[in-house]
Formats: C-alpha cells, structure tokens, sequence
C-alpha cells in the first residue's frame, strides 16, 4: 500500500535502499493478500452471470429464463430443494389493497408464521415479514406496545395490530434507494429485485412502517421445509447481503389467490383483494368501515388499511 | 491517478506527469526511521482492517452489531463525521481566495489534501457498509442505474466524486507545476477553487438532506440538520488543519503555520459558538415539545425504557465541546498554541461524537415502530473503522510528504525547463517560497 | 385514491437536466480542444463527460419487461364459494375415543330421544358426564332456544321455524346481525383459496370453525413465536420492548458464520 514498487533513486543504479522498498513491498503486498484471504470463499460462490446479470427490468424473457434456471440450480446446489422459480407479471385491472380489522385480530401471530414459511425466510431468526403490536386499549401508543409478547392471546384490556408493507402509492423506500433496485409495480406492489440490491439499507432507514429486512447472513432453511413454489420478485431464497420485503405473495396474488397471511387468519380479519373492482370485499370495507391508516400524516398513501367494527 | 491521454502534440506534457509520479512514488517511500515507522504502523492498522472488511463481506454483517432496528452503525457516523471533515478543509480555502489572504495560499494545499484525504476515506465506509460490495458497478451511471435526481445517496455519490476530482484537479496541478518550475495558469485553477468551496458546502447539505428528508424519522426530519452539519464540518476542519499545520511546520520547515492558523483560530471560535447554538436549538425543540418527537432525544441524552448505551457518549461530547468553545474564547494569548491545540483535539472528538454516534444512532432508537434495540459496535466494526482512518491518515501523509518536497525544491522534474511564454501568468499565482 | 404507479419514470426535472447536460458536455469538450499544457484538466474533463451521459442513461434504463402480464376474461364464470361444513355440525365429541383414536362423535338424538327426563328445559350441562367438554355460555340462552324438542338435531328460529344443523348458519344470523352483515361482505370470518373468483374457487370458514356454539366466545390462544431480530431472544414476554444481548466482540469477530448473535 505504501511501500510498494521500488524506485530509481535518481543514481541510475539499484541502490541498498531500493532494495528494502521492493522487499518491503512484496511484504505489504503478501499481507494484503492474505488479509483479503476470506474473499476469495465469498467469490467463488458468485458466476460471472450472476455478477453481470442485468436488472429484472432490463432482462427479456430468454435471458430470464435462463436466470431462473441458474437460480433453481443454486438453489439446488446450496440448499438441496427441487424448487420452481417463475416470473408472474401483475394482472391488467388489477391494484391490489388489503385491510385488516383491529376489532376481530386476536395477535396469535398465525399471519406471521405463515408468512415465514410461505416466504422461505431464516429459520434461526423466525423472520417474518409481518409484526404483532400488543396495544393497550384506548392508545395507539406503540412506545407502550410490546411486539413479543408470549402470553395466551387476547389478552384483557389490549388489542393487536400486525404491521406489515403497506405498498405505499408514495413509497420513500424507492424513492432513496440509490441504484432503482427496488421499485413499485403496476398493480402497486413493492418489490425488490434480490439480485441487484447493493445492500446499502437506505431503504431500511427511510421506511416508517419497519418493512424491510436485510439478510445479514445467508438464510438457512432445511432442504425439506423449503416453499418449492417461487418466484423472481418474492418468495424465492434471498441471497446474503440484500434487503427483502413483503410483496402481498405476489406468486399467490398475481394468480388470484389469496395472500398465505389471510389464509392463515382463523379470526377473518384480513380483507384483500382487487381495489378497482367495486363488488370486491376490499372496496366495501373502505366504502363501510371506520377505516384508518397507520401514520396517514405522512402522506405516503398506503394501501394498507385498519378497520374497527362498530 | 493515472496520466491521462493526451493529444499527440502534448507528449511533452504527458512523460512530464509520469517522472512527476515516478518522483512522487519515491519521495513517498522514502524518509526518516520516524517516517518508516509511521507508515509501517498506519499501514499495519489499514490491513487489520482489510481483513475485518474481507471477513465481513464473506460471513455477512451478521458480524457487526447492526440490525434491521439499527441499520446503519459506525460506519455511516464516520462517514458523515467525515464528509465534514473534506467539507471543513474548504475553511482554508475562503479566505485565501475570497478574501485574498496571500499567507494562506500556500497552506491551501494542505486544505484540499485534507479533502481528497476525506473524500476517499467517505467512499471507503460507503463501500464498508454495503451489503454487496461486488455490485458495486450498479452505482456507476451507464452499465448500472442511477436513481438520479430522486435518491438522495445518488445525489451524494455525485457530489463526492465530484469534490474528489475538483480537489484532485487543484492539487495534482499546483503541485505538477510547480514540480515543472513553471508558473500555474490561473484558469486551470482557480475557477476549479472556486467551484469547489461551493462545491463543499453541497457535499455536507446533500450528506444532511440524505438524513432529513426521511419522514419516518423525526430525529433527523429537522431542517437545522444541514446548518448543524456545516457548523460542525467547519470546526472540525480547521481543527484538523490547525494542528496538522504544526506538526508540518515542525518536520518540513517550508509553510509559514503562524498566519493561518490564527486565521483558522479566529473560524474556529466562531463556528464552535454557532454549532453549540445549533445543537441546543434542536435539543429545546425536541424537549419542550415533548410527546413522542423527543423519544430519540430521550434516548439519546438520558435513557429511557431502561436503555441508555449513548447517554455518556453525548455527554462527553457535550463536556468536550463546551470545553473546547471555552478554551478557544478564554485562552487568546496563547503563544507555544498549547491551549489552541488541546481545544482543537477536545472539539475534534467532540464533533466525531456529537455527529456520529450521537446523531446517527439515535435516528433508529426507538425505530419507527417505537421499539428499542441498542446498538453497540462490534470488533470487527472497530477493526475496520480504524483501518479506514489509517488509510486516510497514510494517503494524507504521502500527499503532504510530496507536496513539500516539490515546496522545498527537494523534488523537482530533473529535465525541468523555465517557463516560457506564459504571459497570462499574474501575480496571483504562488511565488516559490523560501524555506523557512 | 390510487394514483397510477410511476416510480421508475423520469420526473420533469430529471427530463429537463437531461437535454440540458449533454449539451453542456459538448461544451466542455470543445474547451478541451484548446487545452493548452496539462492532462489533468483533461482528465477531470473526460471523466466528468462520461459521467454526464451516464446519468442521462441511467435514469432511461431500457426495460424490456413488461409492466403488465395476462389478462383474465373479465366476463370468465366465477367459481363458486363454499361454505366449510365441519363435523361438530353433525353432533357431539364425547370424552370417549373411539378405535381410530379420534373422540366419538355423538348424534345428540342418541340419548335425547323425545323421552322423559331427556328434556331441554335445563340451563346447565357442566359437570354432567354425558356432555363432558360442553360448556354452555351463551347469553342468556338456554338448550330448548335453539335446539327443537323433539330431536336435537334438528335446530329452529326464534320464530319456530325448523333448520337443519349444516344451515345454523341462519340461525346465528338471526342475532348476530352485523356479524352476518360483515360474513356476508368477507370481512369476518377466515377463507381460503382464490380472491378472484374468475380464476379459482373459495372455500368459507363456517361460524362454528372458530365459535362453538355453546360457548360462542373466541377462545384464547397461545401466539407463534414472535420474529426476532437479530438481537431479540426467543420468547420474551416480560418487558415492554425487545432487548439486546449485546454482542461481545469474541462472538463477532469477524468469524462466525453462523451470526453468532443470537
């Protein structure tokens, strides 16, 4: 670094000197290399077609294809799971809304662990794209909450408000995030694409709603509790290092099923479903509802609803 | 830097640049034991953290102690501690040329040394806290996407880079010309000097607004973040400056430090002043307001919830700082600068504090979902915070190390010839000055 | 309410900086025409040139993906919505199991047969061992309120009128107007399958998957684990806020590949 290539001392000949400065060079240069030693088991996990693979937008359906069958082959290598990676574009006249009735939610976190298996998420660090707030009857005060509580639910005197992406229509998170790694899609559904987040976590920080996670370490999951049925944008494995994010299952969604989260609510107060049709369920519990939206003031235009019962 | 391409009729110019870099690499190599020993040390330290940083990106930053509560840590308060610094290195600049203080000139260098210095070193923890530093390339304009004008971080990728190559630009000139014996041409530089003192107000305002244009966050969401920023580049700047003028004056007797750092002194005084003011501002806000804007604030100055990991931290900037401010206003006849420098080391850990620790950490305590998870920085953290600093600290040292010996007339290009026909040339250009 | 998504686009001003720069490239360019004696200035120059394209590029990335995918026919025939239909309909669990293991399910009109002294004129059940595990907490409501006298499994309405016990969905809805109200909108009540009906079926959860009809009240639960962020350890009830086991520096030491945090 600092010592490094000898130098012609202005006497024309190899001095004594240069001598030392070249030997203290190799030295330093030995040094570097066995300090950077551990990249090399970082690099020889990463193909040249992984390093140089364009951005989800950028990539027509043949190069694609052949994304997804060398992500299915890693996934095969790395975690021994047959899996199906597909690609699902959003669906013409289709936006999607999901509202959640505070009066009927019992916080049993049913909705998270469905999320953490539909998604394929770290097992070590139970991660789910959905969190329970336990509140204290007449405050929305989350100082006063508590997010793991492990006590029989419902508890008396509280109420429960899972927090998940709320796919804002302004979403901060894309507008920081320096490289487009992370943008909002037609039918309004965030996503992220694994493979071209630099991890820079700008996201992280601009989201008011605690969203977005990042794979601090490579997530590990068992061959045999692995969701085979992926996709691009959502649930497939995330590489370490990257951000995630709840994406409403778009793998599920996009093919008109409902989100793993609301199947797996035995209270029913998940509502989704199509904003731009009229007979949806969604549209009539904004339509009929108290309706209110978690930080409205912030005027990033969620589509992401509680509702009370009268 | 490399030499770049020139055209045909220039090759003069371009073996010129390459003896210059050649003679550069060898004053930088050699030196006293002392010099060796310095170097040795500083370059030790920056592998320590060439390896941390190599271990981190191989296992992930599961090995530092951030989280999705607390996503950024040690790394981004040094940058923003940093992008003062380059920021501040400017307060030598203004009034050489602003306000054409002639003593100052020459010690400009050291400025905007200090700033290429800084620059890098920001670059460097950016790079330390990305998550895949081997996609880099998606930052670059052209083969990666650039989500420019809207993310703020692209925005500063921009204006770092820029600072760095208008920094570069005045510094490699000044000193290529005079390694040359021939006089600088004003339009060469000073535009770029110009250019580059506005350009340094923009890199701290764009760092500040890439914290307060968060909505989620009400501890950074202050519009007094970028006036605090400046405030405090300009403290630790010349601070820096101050100090590192004498131990130059000490080793290589060639700058005259008397003048400016009573210049710098007379800044310094000020702006300390005008960043406390600032720092108390946005703490009566916060507090008198009370309610759940002032839970950071809360945290940050006295616990809550039975947390309270950055309280001594902000107190011990808050004690360094008033310290240093009353250094700087009581102790005016100070001679040996034994008072100036113990103010100037007291603000400069005051600063590195009060905008790192104190002001980046505390944006994610309590999160925006009001939970509380500490943050403590972890070895691997450390490692490779101190090896950044010795990168910097080395690569400032080389330049400086050069920059004198073109100044003393120990480095000079051999084939030097007299400059001829340079009749734009003023008096505004450095004349050589004797070594002291 | 729902603005047309367009993130990705260039605002007006990026557009507006973008047939600007160029121009002011070129500018520069023909200055470094002229450059008279040093490459520095060329270099900055140069590197500021292919800056500027760039950014123009990146703000234009060619996407090639579609922003939309297939249609579905918007006239397609729905599929239909069921209603679970779960065994407790048929009768009661006792306490006994039967030989595959699972509890027997008794017909109520095993024993209540329209005999005397198998009258529903009774409030309660509990400590009776024929009706083990049934609990009766319901209002006000006594056996006879909606089973028929004759044969319990047969239900009827206040008004009398008889229904089968797979339809007590009507007799629930009788009193429990905006409940029914809101099962009907698909907003109380669990589902599975399709949201949209075009392209798949729907199955809905009964008022007795998750109400038992003598004790209607939804009974509590033991919750999931909760996630846990990296620092948070598993299961903490006791305080207010997560905690942080702080990582000790032997642990984290560049080394551990399993996180090491936890």
């Amino acid at each position: 670094m600092s010592d490094t290539t000898p130098e012609e001392h202005g006497r024309g000949a190899v001095t004594r000197r240069t001598a030392v400065k070249a030997g203290t060079a190799l030295l330093g240069a030995g040094a570097f290399a066995r300090a950077m030693a551990p990249l090399t088991s970082f690099t020889k996990d990463i193909t040249i077609d992984e390093f140089l693979q364009k951005h989800y937008l950028e990539l027509d359906d043949a190069h694609l294809q052949k994304v997804l069958r060398r992500l299915e082959k890693e996934t095969k290598d790395e975690y021994g799971a047959d899996v199906q990676i597909s690609d699902v574009r959003p669906t013409p006249g289709v936006q999607f809304g999901y509202a959640l009735n505070l009066s009927v939610c019992t916080g049993c976190r049913r909705c998270a662990d469905a999320c953490h298996h539909e998604n394929n998420h770290d097992r070590r660090t139970n991660n789910s794209y959905i969190r329970v707030f336990e509140l204290s009857n007449g405050s929305l005060d989350f100082s006063e909450g508590s997010v793991d509580y492990d006590h029989t639910v419902p508890q008396p005197g509280k109420f429960y408000m899972p927090v998940q992406c709320h796919q804002c229509d302004e979403p901060p998170c894309v507008d920081v995030c320096p490289v487009q790694a992370t943008w909002k899609e037609a039918d309004g559904i965030v996503v992220v694409d694994y493979n071209w987040c630099i991890g820079c976590r700008y996201c992280e920080a601009a989201c008011p709603y605690h969203a977005r996670r990042f794979n601090w370490t490579k997530p590990e999951i068992p061959a045999e509790e692995i969701n085979t049925e992926q996709s691009y944008l959502s649930n497939r494995i995330r590489p370490q290092g990257v951000v995630e994010k709840c994406t409403f299952c778009l793998h599920r969604t996009r093919k008109g099923r409902l989100p793993a989260c609301l199947e797996a609510c035995p209270t029913g107060a998940r509502v989704f479903g199509n904003l731009l049709d009229p007979n949806s369920e969604i549209r009539r519990v904004l339509e009929t509802k108290r309706v209110y939206v978690l930080k409205e003031e912030l005027g990033l235009k969620p589509r992401f609803f509680y509702f009370f019962d009268e | 830097m490399s030499v770049g391409t020139t055209d045909s009729g220039r090759r003069r110019v371009h073996s010129g640049f390459f003896r210059f870099m050649w003679d550069s690499l060898g004053r930088a190599t050699d030196g006293s034991i002392y010099f060796y020993a310095w170097m040795f040390a500083l370059s030790a330290l920056a592998l320590v953290g060439a390896g941390a940083w190599a271990s981190q990106v191989a296992n992930g930053m599961g090995v530092t102690g951030m989280s999705d509560h607390v996503s950024w840590g040690l790394y981004i308060a040094n940058f923003t501690f940093i992008v003062g610094l380059a920021a501040g290195a400017v307060m030598m600049v203004i009034p050489a040329y602003l306000y054409h203080d002639e003593e100052m000139h020459d010690v400009v260098l050291i400025g905007e040394m200090l700033a290429i210095a800084s620059v890098i070193m920001c670059l460097l923890f950016v790079v330390a806290d990305l998550g895949r530093p081997d996609r880099f390339w998606h930052l670059i304009p052209g083969p990666g996407r650039f989500n420019w004008p809207i993310s703020m971080l692209a925005w500063d990728v921009i204006v770092l880079n820029g600072y760095l190559i208008l920094n570069l630009q005045v510094v490699t000139y000044l000193i290529y010309k005079r390694y040359r014996g021939e006089r600088p041409r004003r339009r060469w530089y000073l535009p770029f000097v110009f250019i580059s003192i506005v350009w340094a107000i923009s890199i701290h305002t764009v760092t500040a607004f890439l914290y307060s244009g968060l909505g989620g966050r009400p501890f950074w969401n202050t519009a007094i973040l970028a006036p605090r920023f400046i405030a405090s580049a300009f403290v630790t700047g010349p601070a820096f400056i101050i100090i590192t003028l004498q131990i130059i004056e000490r080793l290589v007797p060639v700058w005259k430090a008397h003048g400016p750092i009573e210049t710098l002194t007379k800044i310094m005084r000020v702006t300390i002043l005008l960043n406390l003011f600032l720092v108390v501002a946005e703490a009566f806000t916060q507090f008198y307001t009370g309610g759940h804007h002032d839970d950071a604030a809360q945290y940050l100055y006295f616990g809550t919830h039975g947390h309270s990991a950055l309280v001594p931290w902000i107190w011990t900037a808050l004690v360094l700082n008033v310290s240093a401010a009353a250094i700087l206003l009581i102790a005016r006849k100070d001679s040996t600068y034994k008072w100036l420098n113990i103010a100037c080391v007291l603000a400069f850990v005051g600063v590195w504090i009060e905008k790192g620790m104190g002001l980046i950490i505390p944006g994610f305590i309590p999160s925006t979902m009001h939970e509380i998870i500490e943050y403590i920085p972890t070895a691997t953290e450390w490692k490779i915070t101190v090896g950044v600093w010795a990168f910097g600290l080395l690569l400032y040292t080389v330049m400086v190390k050069v920059a004198a010996g073109v100044f003393t007339g120990e480095m000079a290009d051999r084939r030097r010839r007299v400059a001829t026909g340079e009749a734009t040339a003023t008096g505004q250009v450095e004349a050589p000055e004797p070594s002291v | 309410m729902i603005s047309v998504p367009g993130s990705l686009a260039c605002t007006d001003f990026a557009c507006t900086l973008n047939r600007i720069l160029p121009v002011a490239c070129r500018h520069r360019d023909a200055n470094i025409g002229r450059a008279p004696c040093s490459g520095i200035p060329l270099l900055s120059a140069l590197l500021t040139c292919a800056l500027l394209p760039g950014l123009v590029h990146g703000c234009n990335g060619p996407d090639v993906r579609t922003e939309w995918g297939e249609s579905v026919d918007e006239d397609a025939p729905l599929h239909e919505v069921t209603i679970h239909q779960p065994d407790s309909l048929t009768g009661l669990r006792a306490s006994t199991t039967g030989p595959d293991g699972n509890p027997v399910s008794l017909r109520c009109a095993t024993c209540h047969d329209g005999s005397p002294g198998a009258d529903l004129a009774r409030r309660r059940v509990e400590g009776d061992r024929m009706h083990a595990g049934l609990t009766m907490e319901h209002g006000e409501l006594q056996c006879a309120s909606c089973h028929s006298g004759d044969s319990l499994d047969q239900l009827h309405l206040a008004s009398g009128e008889p229904v089968e016990l797979v339809d007590a969905f009507t007799l629930c809805a009788q009193c429990h107007g905006p409940q029914t109200r809101d099962y009907n909108a698909g907003s109380h009540g669990g589902m599975n399958g399709y949201w949209d009906l075009r392209r798949g079926p729907r199955v809905r959860n009964h008022c007795i998957d998750c109400h038992d009809p003598h004790q209607p009240r939804y009974p509590d639960l033991v919750p999931m684990p909760a996630p846990r962020d990296r620092f948070l350890h598993r299961g903490r009830s006791d305080s207010a806020h997560g905690t942080h086991s702080e990582p000790t520096p032997s642990s984290n030491d560049g080394h551990s590949t399993d996180g090491g945090n936890r």
